[in-house]
């Protein structure tokens, strides 16, 4: 029988509007230091209706499991960094639980270790990817100029419009979890295996999800863990939602990264040899280690070709709260090295920054990637929109000029511009789930309505709408007569995060493929028409360059004559990812990431060593008016394929204003020519 | 103590304490969701609310501070003329706001239009830098207010006359 809901949903997805009658509110006993032993726990007496639950309450599985990995749901003997929870205590009067927390008092007999990326032992190994084409010590060895830099990247909070959290509640003899996360099918894994109950008896509703940035991958199954494991004890809904502070020091920020390199390079200036060791502080669990180590192996060498190249790629663990994804699982930071080496590099060999990458970027057959390429990379189209935009070679010539001839050496020249590529494609982002698994059923009913049922939806309402629009074009009928569900019942296979850009992308190819399916059939059967289409990826191995989404991004800045801080003159985005599918909604998504990705090299600094109450405080992100003009441009190049955008921005900008600064102070992070 | 303030054109009256914050009355004591209570310090401006027609962060603001005052929410403001002015603004620009800040940049925006200084335009980036959220293009959301501004000609009332 169908379980009647009690209605508890959240109108707007906002988890601060559930408000259920018996709602009991949890708050999380973390440990004030680490890693250690766990010495005592002291929490006050609690009134009658108050409890505090600890690691021993776990019915089933006291800890989540991932590929090479598990965090435990609450600590228990030993903490592994400062701020992991220990315990939770939940009741029916906010305050009084807040109060009850600060009260309790965990001491830790903690011995802090070594969380830098510099020096690391085997001990410390999360995970590990290596990559290899012919013989670099050779190829280096021969080069006519040896590069070698080495750049840092900080971590960076996500920034939740909510912060994150999660409710469950009873709805008859199913527990429903509320939760805004992007993988819902781990969330309810995860529970049924804490609380040791069959995954059909868990039910995921997912919230809203805003701008995730791929940030709630897995820390909000942490979260509904523990809020599914209070209301499975006290039997009453129960809603746990982080405080701004907590949320800003405790949940997964991007995965700090070194990238060393050593590029070699021929008399002409082409790459001949590339050799990367690129290390990212994973915190003390890395439940997307794995997965982030492989996309910085697979994406090191970016469109270049490079006949012999090697990358040595570790996730280091820490003793600092667990680190994670950042828009694109480690291409975005993978990409801001590589885009800084080229300029390192151009330097080095006299060359214009632009004219250094067109002359290395990879050719069809081209195998530096691992597979011979099918397509050249869409990079000629997008530089040359980019220069009419921007006006690169003028104001680029004019600021050498001025950083060359300035009167007193000793002084920066202030001015700068500079420029980065990047991709985006389906086939480097791993596959959590069972992609093969998505299927899409499209239906034509008698009176004319269609109805799409898909395992995965778009989490924002007009990408939901471009579905609606694409389809109704498609079959040729109004766009209000196109339903989207959402088809995941307790026996629909994982297919991986939702809001995950290669998911999203095969089912709006399968939203498309079952629609033509039905347009094909429309008048020559009979209504209602059912079209079904199931993922079905060939298993020949291609290049993740081919079919990928392409951008470069211009950035100009000058250097404050009085404080010496940049401000931001502008910044170009060029783009082809194929068919556009709604241009009005793609502009402003990508302006909004590139703003936000310019906040991050601007006032976003973390440093989870140091990290305190007062680090939010001193953290800012960019407001309204402090974000500079942003001109984007898709190009039209008929292809038929829509691509994703969504991890663009975040991968060009930065490593343009790192290049421009690089211009603007004439300095680079760590460069050396031999 | 006691507190009569009014609230969306209708006068109210509660107990509030010496530490309750207006941010906290409205929503726990008035059910007003849209004001939202995250950072407690003015940071994020998502709990902004206009008190006698100006925008404060309701989560600085004292609980006894509203007393005799008026207060405009954003559900009191949704019944407005002005909300649908800057509503059209915001769907002609295609700017689709997340539900945490469109409360509070709706406010700013509404503040804005009643103001009667001629400068308001000039000020409007600032007022709206004062939520904090990356949901949607910075661009987009000022063209669509500066707008919703240009719709609406000069204040609507005038507390000199």
């Amino acid at each position: 029988m169908k379980a009647r809901s009690r209605g508890f949903g959240l109108e707007d997805g906002r988890l601060s509007s559930f408000r259920p009658p018996d709602l009991v509110y949890v708050a999380t006993v973390r440990a004030p230091s680490g890693p250690g032993a766990i010495q005592s726990i002291h929490s006050p007496h609690l009134p009658r209706d108050y409890r505090f639950i600890t690691a021993e309450d776990i019915p089933g599985q006291a800890a989540m499991e991932f590929p090479g990995d598990k965090v435990p749901i609450l600590a228990k003997g030993r903490v592994d960094y400062p701020g992991q929870p220990v315990g939770l205590i939940a009741g029916p009067d906010r305050g009084r639980v807040d109060e009850a927390v600060r009260l309790t008092k965990v001491l830790v007999d903690a011995a802090p270790e070594d969380g830098g990326l510099d020096c690391f032992g085997s001990g410390r190994l999360k995970a590990r990817a290596q990559r290899s084409t012919g013989d670099v010590d050779r190829a280096l060895a021969e080069a006519a100029t040896v590069v070698k830099a080495s750049y840092r990247l900080g971590a960076v909070d996500h920034y939740y419009p909510e912060p994150q959290g999660a409710a469950a509640y009873y709805d008859y003899d199913r527990l429903v979890i509320l939760s805004s996360t992007q993988w819902p099918s781990q969330v309810r894994r995860a529970i049924a295996s804490a609380l040791a109950v069959d995954q059909s008896a868990v039910t995921v509703l997912s919230g809203f999800l805003g701008p995730h940035l791929d940030g709630k991958l897995w820390y909000p199954s942490l979260l509904a863990c523990h809020a599914a494991l209070v209301a499975f004890i006290l039997g009453k809904p129960a809603m746990l939602q982080l405080s701004r502070d907590e949320d800003f020091l405790y949940t997964p920020k991007r995965a700090p990264l070194l990238a060393s390199y050593r590029a070699g390079m021929d008399e002409d200036g082409r790459l001949c040899a590339l050799d990367a060791s690129l290390a990212v502080n994973i915190g003390a669990h890395g439940p997307l280690a794995a997965a982030i180590v492989d996309t910085l192996a697979a994406s090191f060498t970016g469109p270049y070709s490079c006949p012999a190249v090697r990358a040595d790629v570790w996730a280091v663990a820490s003793d600092r709260p667990p680190m994670g994804a950042w828009a694109g699982l480690g291409l975005s930071s993978a990409t801001y090295g590589l885009e800084r080496l080229a300029d390192a590099c151009s330097r080095a060999s006299g060359a214009d920054p632009l004219a250094f990458r067109l002359l290395n970027v990879s050719q069809k057959g081209d195998t530096t990637s691992g597979v011979a390429l099918k397509q050249v990379p869409r990079l000629k189209g997008v530089s040359e929109r980019l220069l009419e935009l921007s006006d690169y070679r003028r104001k680029r010539s004019a600021y050498e000029l001025i950083r060359k001839r300035r009167p007193d050496p000793s002084l920066p020249p202030g001015f700068g511009v500079g420029l980065a590529f990047a991709y985006q494609s389906n086939d480097l982002l791993p596959a959590f789930g069972n992609l093969k698994a998505l299927a899409v059923e499209a239906e034509l009913d008698k009176d004319g309505f269609l109805t799409i049922r898909a395992p995965i939806l778009p989490t924002d309402s007009s990408a939901l709408g471009v579905w609606r629009n694409e389809a109704a074009a498609i079959i040729g009928i109004d766009p209000k007569a196109v339903r989207v569900e959402r088809d995941a019942g307790a026996d629909s296979p994982d297919a991986g995060p939702a809001a995950f850009s290669n998911a999203m992308n095969t089912v709006a190819r399968l939203v498309g493929d079952a629609c033509s399916d039905i347009r094909d059939r429309r008048f020559r059967e009979a209504l209602p028409l059912v079209a079904r289409k199931v993922n079905r990826k060939s298993g020949r191995k291609s290049s993740p360059l081919d079919g990928a989404s392409w951008a470069g991004a211009v950035v100009e800045l000058t250097l404050d004559p009085l404080d010496g801080r940049p401000r931001v003159k502008g910044v170009w985005l060029s783009l082809d990812a194929g068919r556009v599918l709604s241009p009005v909604k793609a502009r402003l998504s990508l302006e909004r990431d590139a703003a936000r990705a310019l906040s991050t090299c601007l006032g976003e600094r973390f440093d989870p060593d140091h990290a305190g109450p007062a680090s939010i405080r001193a953290y800012r992100i960019s407001r309204l008016d402090d974000t500079p003009p942003i001109v984007v441009d898709f190009l039209d190049t008929g292809d038929a394929r829509p691509g994703g955008l969504g991890e663009l921005a975040f991968s060009c900008v930065p490593a343009a204003f790192a290049n421009a600064l690089s211009q603007a102070s004439d300095s680079a992070d760590s460069e050396e020519t031999a | 103590m006691n507190v009569t303030f009014i609230l969306n054109g209708e006068d109210v009256a509660c107990t509030a304490g010496a530490l309750d914050r207006l941010s906290e009355l409205l929503r726990d004591t008035f059910g007003m969701a849209s004001v939202n209570t995250d950072c407690g310090s003015g940071r994020c401006g998502t709990c902004l609310v206009l008190m006698d027609g100006r925008p404060v962060n309701s989560c600085l603001v004292p609980a006894f501070r509203a007393r005799d005052c008026e207060i405009i929410t954003y559900e009191g403001f949704s019944r407005t003329d002005d909300y649908g002015r800057v509503q059209a603004a915001f769907d002609r620009h295609g700017v689709d706001l997340c539900p945490f800040c469109r409360p509070a940049r709706y406010l700013a925006i509404g503040s804005a239009m009643d103001a009667r200084s001629d400068s308001r335009g000039a000020d409007l980036p600032s007022v709206l830098s004062s939520v904090l959220c990356t949901c949607s293009s910075p661009a987009a959301v000022l063209a669509a207010a500066m707008d919703a501004l240009a719709g609406r000609q000069g204040p609507r009332y005038s507390r000199d006359h």
